[in-house]
């Protein structure tokens, strides 16, 4: 039986010091019912905080200190218009653009958590039954991407490979540095699958990518890479409800397509966390409620208005408008 | 890296080989242990690949894994030149790096990746398993081997590896806190602009020990300005462009400065001053030229207030008198 080190990076904002715990608490109760044991005997969960180095940027008037840093007119206009406008959503973008053009705000938080991640991965090699896995949620995927690059560009892939990543609302590709593309021939970032090659430096053996179509975070220059190994899985679904946050990460994690995945991952189990089983829980779960007429009609026009949309503004405005819809 | 090259020389002495270790007496229990590492190492490896062999000859279903079989055995045998070259005289090292060429340990933890699980929906995907019959002997051999190599042949090389990496990343993140907290705080918004201009093609282990400076406001006194015995008010001024080094030895906290200065204009100037500016740490000296009134130009002496203070300096008074003071005050 698997060991497994589980670590969650967070997203946008300030965020609660048990903001994994129903993620986690409803991972335990999917593993009681479907394998008949506790998931607690043999996974430890753990959350990466980096909200605090946003929370003292934003204390020294974060956006005086990004405006001219900004080097993007379109997402300049985009948050002042944001801030015009007193939007809760401000803050929470405010952080994305803070990561994307205050480098040394990036770095410390790079360094910060590739230092606190490198215990989990030393782990590995000490026993076959050691496992790690990465769940990057919104912001937190663009973290990871840059903290796996890190580590890969500090010699760590030349010995260990990372079991598997799951970003969910994967926005790595929006928000990707220039010198560290998320995924762009011929694909630079480390934080891919390995291709078996001995000599390709990539850091992960699984790469998961789940996206919920209707959140409008993941929407915006999607993360589609081309060619990559048969261990990169790509996961899309629908849950929606009036009471549903699309981009929430327990709304992700309760998709069944996801949480199978998970759990596969973390029990490395494939009998039990089949792709049958997947079916299996899909069925059962009950459907979502559908969204009223006019809300359904908005976030059509959204969706295919931004559908080919790619630049950082685009996903600022799109996030400004389903929340100004009541989409969000 | 250090423990992986003493395992190398220490190696190279059992077998006979000449090295630094010839000098100790007998090594303590743990090294003892990491020297048996090779050939206790190659012994499992010629164990596996013997029961992988005849299990694949009694395996009725073995043309159909053949292709996997052959790929394992490959990997196997050049995990067994690298342990066999472990248990040679230490290669020469590269003059340029410090590292061992081909450093036969190196290859070792390196061939850790190629032995990991791997786990997908279908769990036999090792190898690419997944094409062959899960109740295939050889598979079942694989699998046992894999873990055996993972666990007792790779794992150890791999892991000390990486304690190496995880002291180097420790030692980084704390250096760009402190690079964080005492150079990047003290930029004014125009200078982060410029500084992350400069910056932002640079690979992110690269913490900079030297920031620009950009109209950076200054204030200081004047301490000396030729032979009048006169000293003007205090100062206020910027630096227009300057460079700021920071000591990667003391936090990344300032070390020496140079910058070009500005002034504002002075009572009984004609026009505001220019001239040059040297740091060190939290002190600034400098030098100022500007024209009076009556169209004489006059050369001063700047210090910062934060020496001013040092020396117990007041704005009306001159450098010598500042100084003479400190000379009586210091007399017995």
């Amino acid at each position: 039986m698997p060991r497994t080190n589980l670590v969650f990076f967070h997203g946008m904002g300030v965020q609660d010091p048990g903001y994994h715990q129903a993620v986690w608490d409803f991972l335990v109760e999917k593993h009681q019912a479907i394998a008949g044991s506790d998931l607690r005997a043999t996974c430890t969960p753990k959350a990466f905080f980096y909200h605090d180095i946003f929370t003292e940027l934003r204390q020294a008037g974060s956006l005086d200190i990004l405006r001219p840093l900004i080097q993007d007119a379109g997402a300049l206009k985009a948050i002042e218009d944001l801030q015009a406008s007193n939007a809760f959503l401000y803050t929470h973008v405010l952080d994305v653009l803070a990561w994307r053009f205050h480098a040394p705000t990036r770095n410390r938080i790079i360094t910060k958590l590739a230092a606190e991640l490198m215990p989990f991965i030393q782990t590995l090699p000490k026993s076959p039954d050691n496992n790690l896995v990465v769940v990057g949620h919104s912001l937190g995927t663009a973290v990871a991407t840059e903290v796996i690059h890190y580590l890969g560009t500090h010699g760590v892939s030349e010995f260990q490979l990372i079991p598997a990543v799951h970003m969910l609302a994967d926005v790595a590709k929006v928000l990707e540095q220039p010198e560290v593309p998320a995924y762009r021939p011929p694909t630079p970032s480390l934080c891919r699958p390995w291709t078996q090659d001995p000599e390709d430096r990539a850091m992960l053996l699984n790469y998961f990518n789940h996206r919920n179509e209707l959140d409008p975070i993941p929407l915006v220059d999607r993360f589609r890479p081309p060619e990559w190994p048969k261990t990169y899985h790509e996961t899309v679904f629908r849950s929606w409800g009036e009471q549903v946050q699309p981009h929430d990460l327990l709304t992700y994690v309760r998709a069944p397509a996801v949480y199978v995945k998970l759990l596969r991952s973390i029990t490395q189990d494939g009998a039990t966390y089949s792709a049958a089983r997947e079916q299996l829980e899909l069925q059962a779960t009950p459907p979502s409620s559908p969204l009223g007429a006019e809300r359904q009609a908005k976030f059509e026009q959204l969706a295919t208005q931004y559908e080919d949309a790619s630049t950082l503004g685009d996903f600022i405005q799109l996030g400004r408008a389903f929340s100004d819809s009541n989409l969000w | 890296m250090r423990p992986l090259a003493s395992l190398l020389l220490c190696t190279a002495l059992l077998l006979g080989g000449p090295g630094p270790c010839s000098a100790r007496p007998s090594p303590p229990a743990a090294e003892a242990q990491q020297l048996d590492f090779p050939s206790k190492a190659l012994a499992t490896l010629q164990d596996s690949l013997t029961r992988l062999q005849n299990a694949h000859a009694a395996d009725p279903q073995r043309d159909q894994v053949k292709a996997l079989y052959d790929q394992a055995v490959r990997n196997l045998l050049r995990l067994q030149s690298s342990l066999e070259a472990l248990r040679q005289p230490p290669p020469p090292l590269d003059a340029a790096t410090g590292r061992a060429l081909l450093d036969p340990a190196r290859r070792v933890a390196q061939e850790h990746r190629v032995w990991m699980l791997n786990f997908d929906a279908d769990p036999n995907q090792l190898f690419g398993m997944d094409l062959a019959p899960e109740d295939s002997a050889t598979i079942l051999a694989l699998r046992d081997l894999q873990k055996q190599v993972y666990g007792d042949i790779t794992g150890p090389p791999a892991a000390q590896f990486l304690e190496a990496k995880a002291k180097e990343l420790q030692v980084l993140a704390r250096r760009w806190e402190d690079f964080y907290t005492h150079a990047t705080l003290q930029e004014y918004p125009w200078e982060s602009l410029a500084n992350a201009a400069l910056d932002r093609k640079r690979p992110i282990d690269a913490i900079p020990t030297r920031q620009v400076k950009l109209g950076h406001p200054i204030s200081g006194v004047v301490a000396y300005q030729g032979r009048s015995s006169s000293s003007g008010p205090p100062l206020m001024g910027a630096e227009l462009v300057g460079l700021q080094w920071f000591d990667p030895d003391r936090s990344y906290k300032p070390s020496w400065g140079i910058g070009v200065l500005a002034t504002v204009k002075a009572e009984g100037e004609r026009q505001s001053g220019v001239g040059l500016v040297v740091s060190y740490r939290d002190f600034k000296f400098g030098a100022r030229q500007s024209r009076l009134s009556d169209g004489r130009t006059v050369t001063q002496a700047l210090i910062s207030i934060n020496l001013a203070r040092y020396f117990d300096f007041s704005p009306n008074q001159s450098l010598v008198e500042a100084v003479s003071r400190l000379k009586t005050s210091s007399t017995p």
